[in-house]
């Protein structure tokens, strides 16, 4: 019997979508039977930063509505032979499911798989009822910005409402060197104001843009230390213990002159 | 409510210029109108510090004031507070003529809520668009984040980081306070005065502290003064 897990932040644009896809492809990668389903109707993104957007026949919407089985709706990734999609449905809006119909389909696929991740969409209306109504567990996505966050804490008290327990924080595309400057929340006023157990810290990364959009999980690539980090998150849902990645980028030669000069 | 033909017969009929009725809300101190201003507030002062005045010791109490078609002015009301006063677990909420149906009420955001006049306290993070009412006093033993509301007809204590709002006396009693391990609110009331933090990045609380009036105005010291304004 596998988890189910929601995948959810409050704000848009913080990067539920990529966290998901990565976090997929990872476990994946790590030999777990992976479902991906996007709860996102009207607005899907999951199969595109997946490559999978060419290949959908049937969406979750078609599933619930009987208009063909479970099976038929589900695309397998042919990079990743453990990791399975369930598209949305981009024709229709959010009315068009209720929180019982997908609760019943989660509740479907989750005897076949280790993990079942929903990925969330943003706001906390109908579409986030709908997307938590079948999780046991919830990974809450966060930036280190003063709006995400307020987003992230209203989000994480609605998951405790619905006896969601024990959220898990991700902070998302975090520049290390805005935080050492101060010019960015760190880590520590985050989960100090959150108060809820960090699974991982993912650096702000341009490959994870260039590989969304040539539709395929940044985690492939061992050089792109986003990469690292969403495996690293893989890890330890799996309970392994991982440290923290260490943010400090290397300085240049000139930089460490610098610093001994005392001028950075 | 009867009128009388004069103040004589009414104490004959055992009746003082002060009743007392408790009701699921809290009390009820009925003004009998037949008296003078002077009358009443004896009646009243004797009432909560004579002999029967350990009747009204105990929890924190809201107390609502019926004064019949009384007209009070400013200073009478002032008076009645000053009187009020005396017992620190008598919170007074309305003043106004309940039997004319135009009670004042400063605040009536509360008034649906089961009346308990205990303290309320809540375990956990007061999080982002949540929000707590009570009567009486409320702690939270927990913080209390941006986006989070304490609304309270009491004093309000969060053994933890204050970072929300809160609301103390919501229903305008001035004697209200706010108190927390860290204080680094957005924005405290006490009763019908409102203040907000200084504009800027916050600074980290060192020490605990409370916010409260003084002279209408909003005052935060250290939690340790906190015996100093209740004396």
């Amino acid at each position: 019997m596998g988890e189910t897990v929601v995948v959810t932040s409050g704000k848009g644009g913080v990067g539920k979508t990529t966290t998901s896809a990565n976090l997929g492809a990872a476990l994946a990668l790590l030999g777990k039977k992976v479902c991906l389903v996007d709860t996102d109707i009207g607005l899907r993104n999951l199969d595109v930063v997946l490559g999978m957007e060419n290949r959908i026949v049937y969406d979750l919407v078609d599933v619930v509505t009987g208009q063909c089985r479970l099976e038929a709706a589900l695309i397998k990734d042919k990079r990743f032979d453990n990791l399975t999609m369930l598209a949305a449905s981009q024709t229709k809006d959010k009315s068009a499911l209720t929180p019982e119909a997908v609760k019943k389909v989660i509740d479907e696929l989750k005897p076949s798989y280790d993990y079942v991740i929903i990925d969330c969409p943003a706001g906390i209306e109908q579409g986030f009822k709908i997307a938590i109504a079948g999780a046991e567990r919830a990974i809450v996505v966060t930036t280190a910005e003063n709006a995400a966050v307020r987003d992230a804490d209203r989000v994480i008290g609605l998951l405790e409402a619905a006896k969601i327990k024990h959220p898990k924080l991700i902070i998302n595309r975090v520049r290390p060197h805005m935080m050492q400057q101060g010019d960015m929340l760190d880590i520590e006023d985050i989960t100090s104001l959150l108060a809820i157990d960090l699974l991982g810290v993912v650096p702000d990364d341009e490959f994870v843009i260039a590989s969304a959009n040539r539709g395929e999980p940044a985690v492939v690539n061992p050089n792109s230390r986003a990469a690292i980090a969403y495996r690293n998150i893989a890890r330890r849902i799996l309970g392994d213990s991982v440290p923290l990645m260490i943010l400090d980028e290397k300085r240049s030669f000139m930089g460490r002159i610098k610093q001994i000069f005392g001028t950075k | 409510m009867s009128r009388h033909p004069d103040n004589e017969t009414v104490w004959r009929q055992g009746h003082s210029p002060v009743t007392i009725k408790g009701s699921r809300i809290g009390l009820t101190f009925i003004l009998h109108p037949q008296f003078s201003m002077e009358e009443v507030l004896a009646d009243l002062k004797e009432k909560l510090t004579g002999k029967q005045a350990h009747l009204f010791s105990g929890p924190t109490i809201q107390v609502i004031v019926s004064t019949g078609d009384r007209e009070l002015s400013e200073s009478d009301i002032q008076s009645l507070r000053d009187v009020f006063r005396l017992r620190k677990n008598l919170t007074l909420g309305t003043i106004g003529s309940l039997t004319s149906g135009q009670a004042e009420e400063p605040s009536g955001i509360l008034m649906h809520e089961t009346a308990n006049h205990y303290p309320k306290v809540h375990y956990g993070t007061v999080r982002s668009g949540m929000r707590l009412e009570h009567y009486g006093d409320i702690v939270v033993v927990g913080d209390v984040n941006p986006g989070g509301q304490i609304i309270a007809g009491g004093n309000i204590v969060v053994m933890g980081t204050l970072r929300g709002m809160a609301h103390a006396g919501c229903f305008g009693d001035e004697q209200s306070i706010i108190a927390a391990v860290y204080f680094m609110p957005t924005q405290i009331r006490i009763a019908n005065v409102i203040s907000r933090s200084p504009d800027g990045e916050p600074k980290q609380a060192t020490e605990m502290e409370f916010a409260y009036l003084l002279e209408g105005q909003m005052a935060v010291d250290k939690l340790q003064h906190l015996s100093n304004i209740l004396m």
